[in-house]
């Protein structure tokens, strides 16, 4: 198991390129998951404000 | 061609075609990414040469692939809509960048963090290297010429001419290895005499390359549907037409074609 965290000697550059990597594709994709949601709310509130008589 | 163009072209199919695609790439991509991630790092060999390290290349050509990629499918989409003047290609140009900036953000760090162990230095002006770092520069212009031109439809017509003539740096940054001397590895998987890596290393790499083009995919999709739908609840608040579309007549700004999504939504 240590040899598997060493990486023959390497382990500070392989353990740090995959943990930044999840971490960047996660950044990105929450941030646009949440624009999405947001854009989803705010289309459906609009569309409701629209059905209400003025 | 036809039909799929209108499909992607008309903003009501495109949400729903989205609906049901996005969550197929995005599961795929996440599945893709939790089995090949333990065969990159304990079931693939160590290389001959480069030992463990070589288990970088598992996140380094992936990152490097989409920032490509990413690049090239601006150029195409800025294209399509310089001809036929579609607002749902700038958006998914526009839909492109961010990842493509974080891409190749991550294809340099992750680069560096392979070349100090293999060649001893973090980073190095080589060919290669160098036309990556224009790269990432060239995505940040795209990007805030998005940001700092208010109007939306010049701003679409600026973000074009960067994308169309950023572009001539991608064929750069992929053939720079074999145009020049390079401390940089030639291609070992896109050549003309078929792959030189062993199936032990390929299948992880290219299930690697798979996750990230699904994700790619899914992110696009995402963008262009939420921006569809940012404008159509902007239109209901305020229908007034905007000066920009009163002066382009044959241009249909988004605003216009969200519109008609509501109309045939009823």
């Amino acid at each position: 198991m240590a040899e598997f965290f060493a990486m023959g000697g390497y382990g500070g550059y392989v353990w740090s390129a995959y943990p930044v990597s999840v971490v960047v594709l996660g950044y990105i994709g929450l941030r646009r998951a949440a624009r999405l949601r947001d854009a989803r709310k705010r289309a459906k509130l609009s569309k409701n404000d629209s059905k209400k008589p003025l | 061609m036809a039909t799929v163009f209108d499909t992607f072209a008309n903003p009501a199919r495109f949400e729903a075609l989205s609906k049901r695609l996005a969550p197929f790439c995005l599961i795929s991509a996440l599945l893709l990414i939790v089995i090949a991630t333990p065969l990159a790092l304990a079931f693939s060999p160590a290389d001959y040469q480069q030992g463990d390290a070589v288990r970088i290349k598992y996140v380094h050509v992936p990152a490097a692939w989409l920032a490509t990629l990413a690049f090239t499918f601006m150029a195409a989409m800025s294209a399509i809509a310089f001809v036929w003047r579609h607002p749902i290609a700038d958006e998914a140009a526009k839909s492109a960048a961010p990842v493509g900036l974080a891409m190749t953000g991550l294809t340099l760090f992750t680069g560096a963090i392979w070349g100090k162990p293999m060649w001893g230095a973090w980073w190095v002006w080589d060919v290669r290297l160098t036309s990556a770092l224009v790269l990432f520069f060239i995505y940040l212009g795209y990007l805030a010429v998005w940001d700092a031109v208010e109007d939306r439809t010049k701003a679409a017509k600026y973000a074009r001419l960067v994308a169309l003539t950023g572009f001539i740096n991608v064929p750069i940054v992929k053939f720079s290895v074999d145009w020049w001397n390079s401390l940089h590895q030639p291609a070992s998987i896109i050549r003309m005499d078929g792959p030189t890596i062993h199936s032990s290393m390929l299948t992880p790499l290219l299930m690697m390359i798979l996750a990230y083009s699904l994700f790619f995919g899914w992110f696009v999709l995402t963008g262009v549907e939420a921006s569809i739908l940012e404008t159509r609840a902007q239109r209901r608040v305020a229908p007034t037409p905007t000066p920009s579309t009163m002066t382009e007549a044959p241009r249909q700004p988004l605003a216009d074609a969200a519109s008609d999504t509501a109309r045939a939504n009823g």
